[in-house]
């Protein structure tokens, strides 16, 4: 048994310093990560504030005008709500799984209520 | 048999020095692993911070008065994201690294002469009651 004390440490040295390791790198990988989702959110995130911003300036109640407005600012899944009436765009992107939404409620110059919804994939 | 003992307890150093050698080894070499993630967080971290800043500078830019914003004269505040053709000079003064500026494809700034375009930010504006992109390029 004395014989292979040493050897028994050392092993064991051995295994606490590989987990050791992987703990740390797990760690740090894990932080980079989420730095790049928040930067990306921002980014989103002011992009569909633009569009209702610009929406409730030019008054724009119609879905067609809205979803090419969409389309020149974002390539990404999502989906456009005015008054209930939701429309999907670029269903055919794949491999977004998060999403992020903002709505606006504004009366508009003919006193109607308008309720726009802007939802993004990413 | 006290030379076969001799002869064990020296297989066992061996062994012990060679595993201690692996240990060492191994050690550096994640630490070398470390050091190299870590640097590589840090200038990840440092590019999304410049990232940011160019994203400040645009959104100063259409909300601000003093750049893009247009005043709006029965509140007298500066109406976001509403914009008009101004103040280029003082754009330029401000903020060095802007090398383009376009409104649709209306070319407002261009200052790209032996310039590389690092980043172009894209946001949406009202300009002359239309829906317009603006396009803000950067360069070093």
């Amino acid at each position: 048994m004395t014989k292979n004390r040493g050897l028994f440490f050392t092993i064991d040295g051995l295994f606490a310093l590989i987990f050791i390791s992987l703990l740390i790198f797990s760690f740090n990988m894990s932080t980079t990560t989420n730095t790049n989702n928040d930067l990306e959110k921002i980014i989103i995130t002011s992009k569909i504030s633009d569009l209702l911003i610009t929406s409730q300036i030019l008054e724009i109640e119609n879905l067609k005008e809205l979803e090419n407005n969409y389309n020149k600012m974002f390539e990404n899944k999502g989906y456009i709500n005015i008054n209930s009436k939701i429309k999907e765009i670029n269903t055919k992107t794949i491999n977004e799984k998060q999403l992020i939404s903002q709505s606006i409620k504004y009366i508009n110059s003919s006193n109607k209520e308008i309720y726009i919804e802007i939802g993004v994939y990413y | 048999m006290i030379l076969a003992l001799k002869s064990s307890k020296a297989q066992v150093m061996i062994l012990d020095i060679l595993i201690l050698l692996v240990i060492c080894i191994l050690l550096i070499n994640i630490e070398f692993q470390e050091v190299n993630n870590y640097k590589t967080r840090i200038e990840n971290d440092l590019n999304n911070l410049e990232l940011l800043e160019k994203e400040i500078i645009v959104e100063q830019l259409i909300t601000d008065c003093k750049y893009l914003a247009t005043l709006n004269k029965t509140t007298n505040m500066c109406s976001k994201n509403k914009i008009e053709i101004k103040n280029i000079t003082q754009i330029t003064v401000d903020f060095q690294k802007i090398c383009l500026l376009k409104i649709d494809s209306k070319e407002v700034i261009k200052n790209t002469k032996n310039k590389i375009i690092n980043t172009i930010i894209k946001r949406a504006v009202v300009n002359n009651n239309n829906f317009k992109i603006i396009e803000v390029g950067f360069c070093d």
